[in-house]
């Protein structure tokens, strides 16, 4: 283990572009998510708890949970941080001069690659696959079946509801635009185990994926989760109103970029944010936290 | 949005059936150890204190939330709102929480109950497993969080 749980929460920063992405979501989920960063913060967040011995006390158990590899949740956070690590990240520090400016995307062009259709596809159904992987690891299976375990799924709220937000949008709808359901379906029907094994976040999280011993093993779970998915991923826009003009008209705010280069935009969200870690981090010290007050 | 909950649903269906098929292959999500390697008092499995909770009725839904060896939440919700935390957790794998029960003369149900926080209230039973309500809005009081400890099946953890 790298970090301990209040080290990962303390270090989340509270500015920068990860947050003002997630920032611009907003009005995806109206006033679901805070960015809490700071472990007893967290704890007060979580619980309303403001004593500080009982919080001193939810603290160390939870410390102690995080630290037995053997509860999942240091796997849970390791998935999420392996999902932003990407090679072509732009380094905070040339990130600084962002903090409350517009960010102009052309002093930034050097660093962006946009990825074809295809690779974008497969990295929009590997973080899907990668989402719930974590849920599983943070939270176990609870419940006494699937009706059950659909019900802890279908209450994404705060951390976990932004981050699902964000995977469709800054993964979906702006790479692929409004038809990325539809290009996921026919991706999803058509991959073959060597396409998996040539994308980048493939090879970072395949250890943690089901299977992902072998890319066969790990190709079967992947694609068989997607293939299910095939009939609903398109949908989740629709049912919240999103809509690609809504969603570019709260960039404008924030980044200059040009409208017909939306692929580089969604480039430039890869490699300026990481918000699978950030909100990962979060949604897994909340578990950490909820199951520490309950065994203190 | 329910859409794609639902879609996620099935790749952890897919997941936990993998995981079932396969056999524990990592300590992470074991949901047992062999037999012969669990100590005397190891913490029960939770998918146990799964039906000790109280049902859901009355418009209050209990939505489980996670499970670990030795512990089980759930959230009692109305609506959309979170009204409180219900969990049920092995002691022995955190003895200390014992000690805030040896002086309390407070009783629920005919157990031991002592407050966790501010915002929480437990009891104990069989002098190990602690079954703890806590709420998470304004609206639900001490009182409410007596009441539904009394609501979980208690007799069953003896």
């Amino acid at each position: 283990m790298s970090e301990s749980i209040d080290q990962l929460v303390d270090k989340l920063p509270t500015s920068g572009m990860t947050v003002r992405a997630l920032g611009l979501l907003d009005f995806v989920a109206p006033g679901q998510w805070q960015n809490i960063t700071g472990f007893d913060n967290a704890i007060r967040y979580v619980t309303s708890e403001t004593d500080a011995d009982t919080v001193a006390r939810i603290r160390a158990r939870a410390l102690s949970l995080y630290d037995d590899s053997s509860q999942g949740y240091q796997r849970a956070v390791s998935i999420y941080q392996m999902v932003d690590s990407a090679g072509g990240k732009i380094g905070l520090a040339s990130m600084a001069h962002m903090l409350g400016e517009k960010v102009g995307m052309l002093s930034f062009l050097s660093s962006l690659t946009p990825k074809e259709d295809k690779a974008q596809t497969v990295d929009l159904g590997l973080k899907l696959v990668a989402e719930m992987v974590s849920f599983c690891y943070a939270n176990g299976f609870p419940g006494d079946g699937i009706g059950d375990f659909m019900g802890a799924v279908s209450s994404y709220e705060k951390e976990n509801l932004i981050r699902l937000s964000a995977i469709v949008v800054f993964d979906g709808l702006i790479p692929l635009g409004p038809d990325y359901g539809a290009k996921l379906m026919d991706a999803a029907s058509g991959w073959s185990p060597s396409d998996l094994e040539n994308n980048a976040l493939f090879q970072r999280i395949k250890g943690l994926i089901p299977g992902g011993g072998t890319t066969d093993a790990a190709f079967q779970f992947v694609n068989s989760g997607l293939g299910a998915m095939k009939d609903y991923v398109g949908g989740f826009a629709g049912a919240r109103g999103i809509t690609l003009d809504g969603v570019l008209g709260q960039m404008r705010g924030v980044i200059d970029f040009s409208e017909g280069k939306l692929d580089l935009l969604a480039a430039f969200l890869d490699v300026s944010t990481n918000y699978m870690e950030h909100t990962g981090i979060q949604s897994v010290s909340r578990s950490i936290i909820e199951r520490a007050v309950g065994e203190i | 949005m329910k859409k794609i909950l639902l879609v996620l649903i099935v790749v952890a269906g897919l997941f936990w059936a993998y995981r079932s098929l396969s056999g524990p292959k990592t300590t992470d999500m074991a949901p047992s150890k062999p037999v012969a390697a669990i100590p005397a008092a190891a913490p029960v499995a939770g998918k146990t204190f799964n039906k000790m909770f109280p049902e859901s009725g009355d418009g209050l839904k209990v939505q489980f939330t996670q499970e670990k060896d030795g512990y089980a939440q759930a959230d009692l919700l109305k609506g959309a709102k979170k009204l409180a935390q219900l969990s049920i957790s092995d002691t022995e794998a955190n003895p200390s929480a014992r000690d805030k029960f040896k002086d309390s003369t407070k009783k629920i149900g005919g157990h031991a109950a002592a407050p966790v926080g501010a915002m929480g209230t437990a009891v104990l039973i069989a002098n190990r497993y602690q079954v703890q309500v806590r709420s998470t809005d304004p609206s639900f009081t001490a009182a409410d969080r007596e009441a539904w400890i009394s609501k979980f099946k208690l007799g069953e953890l003896n």
